[in-house]
């Protein structure tokens, strides 16, 4: 698996998943997804995740 | 850190398998083989006579699965296949052409213009949405859309009945709500960095492989993660395609066999004439009516896997590799997990439109109940919503607003019941046991008959009232005096 490999469009992880996923985000990193919109798109790949981090850290 | 956790299983069985995978020597036994990992046939498939071959099988199959129609999308799959540089933008064409050649020969010019305005109206909304993200409809666009729906059905069904006003916004409503899930979809997508232009959008609009109210396979946002790249991906995508169109002709054998066996054969008469029976006030046994339910549950069970089987393979025929709708529905081992095997992309749809955004909002220092609200959105609002939009314009315009919300009564116990089902079995999340009857067998038993004793309050045309459907399953519970 890829850092640009799916995670959700191809079936490793389900919907539910990404809630755990949305959740450790939440947490750990501060993301605010209630302001921001949850889509699956943004956290299918592992680079998708690391740049919603990047964005989501304060500058 | 929240204790929740996931069912398991995988979604469906769609991984791109690697093309030089071993053959195990213990391999479970598959009807069709796996041909997308054999090189050979892969390689082959990237030339034109292998595509022509390919294209020339699927037509084949798709003519002894349709009968209808198999030629104008065998065409278009055709011209995608000869330009996959083009393929968004031929999508979209070709999708417009069904739409406006259906309305052509069922000579129905007012559902064209329809279909036009309806483009229209979500051409506007989407580009306000992508224009003005801090607006009502840029912050909370499903909201606005959904809301704005039921606002014009509650001020249409108060216009003069039968007036020329009201019979034209009711025509227009009905091929609205056709779309609004679509239109949800190109909504959500606007935040998307590699956002679709409002062009390539439109060819998610009941797309010409399967024009249902329910978007196979979701929106465009979904299609560019799963859109071929490369020739090599296409030639797999085309060959999954031919064999999930093989499989749905299988599945239609088989239940055409079910049929005769069960309904010919054993004489178990069909769950609907049995339920005649009970609101009739004639008695049968309580078994006949178990056998009635169980052969309805499995027949829809079949019907929903071939009909999705056709569209997804025709979507990947196209060049895109999306999984599958159904996929060994009966081997789920929890209620949670047959919703997601048994029909993938309205679960899915329900999830992006009801269940994120209210689990991302509401409760979120009660990690329980957070899940168990976000679940009941879903599944019973959610649910209940999109059915009474997409199956009740008719019963509104004919009886009116409330009179359709009567008759819709039994599908809301139906949806409050599946959600409830959903939530308990999410946060019960129980371990997996082991041996093959404990483990499998007996929780695959539980899940199909919550599902059976739930089929008989599937209803959502209304037909009879609530209590005729607590009738007959007290009838089979043998608890009915009649």
């Amino acid at each position: 698996m890829a850092a640009t490999s799916p995670l959700f469009s191809n079936a490793r992880l389900q919907s539910i998943d990404g809630i755990q996923v949305a959740l450790f985000l939440e947490e750990r990193f501060g993301v605010d997804f209630a302001s921001m919109g949850f889509e699956q798109e943004k956290i299918d790949t592992v680079d998708s995740i690391c740049a919603l981090i990047e964005e989501s850290q304060p500058r | 850190m929240s204790t929740l956790t996931g069912t398991g299983a995988a979604d469906v069985a769609v991984r791109p398998a690697p093309l030089h995978a071993p053959q195990q020597p213990h391999a479970r036994f598959r009807l069709i083989p796996r041909l997308e990992t054999y090189p050979t046939l892969v390689s082959f498939c990237q030339t034109v006579p292998g595509k022509a071959s390919l294209l020339l099988v699927f037509g084949v199959g798709l003519a002894l699965a349709t009968h209808l129609f198999f030629l104008p999308v065998l065409l278009s799959l055709i011209l995608i296949t000869a330009f996959p540089a083009q393929r968004r933008l031929l999508v979209t064409c070709c999708t417009l052409a069904f739409a406006l050649a259906t309305c052509w020969r069922a000579g129905s010019l007012p559902q064209a213009i329809d279909i036009v305005l309806v483009c229209a109206l979500a051409g506007v909304l989407f580009m306000v949405a992508v224009r003005l993200p801090q607006s009502p409809i840029g912050r909370r666009p499903l909201v606005c859309l959904l809301a704005g729906f039921m606002s014009v059905l509650l001020l249409v069904s108060y216009f003069p009945h039968d007036s020329r006003m009201q019979n034209w916004f009711w025509g227009f409503l009905t091929v609205l709500s056709g779309y609004l899930a679509a239109v949800g979809y190109s909504l959500l997508d606007r935040n998307s960095k590699n956002r679709d232009s409002f062009a390539l959008q439109l060819g998610t609009y009941r797309p010409f492989w399967g024009m249902t109210v329910i978007p196979y396979p979701k929106g465009a946002a979904y299609l560019r993660r799963v859109e071929c790249k490369t020739p090599e991906t296409l030639a797999v995508s085309q060959i999954k395609g031919v064999k999930l169109l093989a499989w749905s002709l299988a599945l239609l054998l088989l239940l055409k066999l079910v049929v005769r066996v069960i309904h010919g054969s054993l004489g178990v008469p069909t769950f609907a004439s049995l339920f005649a029976l009970s609101a009739a006030r004639s008695p049968f046994p309580w078994w006949l009516g178990w056998a009635a339910v169980v052969s309805a549950f499995l027949e829809k069970l079949l019907g929903i896997s071939i009909w999705g089987h056709q569209i997804i393979a025709t979507c990947r025929m196209a060049g895109f590799l999306a999984l599958r709708n159904t996929w060994r529905p009966l081997e789920s081992r929890s209620i949670a997990e047959f919703w997601n095997r048994y029909i993938y992309y309205f679960k899915e749809m329900l999830v992006d439109f009801f269940f994120y955004p209210t689990f991302m909002r509401y409760f979120k220092s009660r990690p329980r109940l957070r899940l168990f609200a976000a679940t009941f959105v879903a599944a019973c609002l959610g649910n209940s919503l999109l059915h009474f939009f997409t199956s009740y314009m008719d019963s509104v315009q004919s009886f009116g607003l409330l009179q359709a919300f009567a008759y819709f009564q039994t599908y809301l116990v139906y949806s409050a019941a599946l959600a409830v089902g959903i939530g308990i079995s999410q946060l019960r999340n129980a371990k997996r046991k082991n041996g093959w009857i404990r483990g499998r067998l007996v929780p695959a038993l539980c899940v199909i008959v919550f599902f059976c004793v739930l089929h008989i309050f599937d209803d959502d045309m209304g037909k009879y009232p609530l209590g005729e459907h607590f009738r007959f399953l007290a009838n089979l519970l043998h608890l009915t005096v009649w």
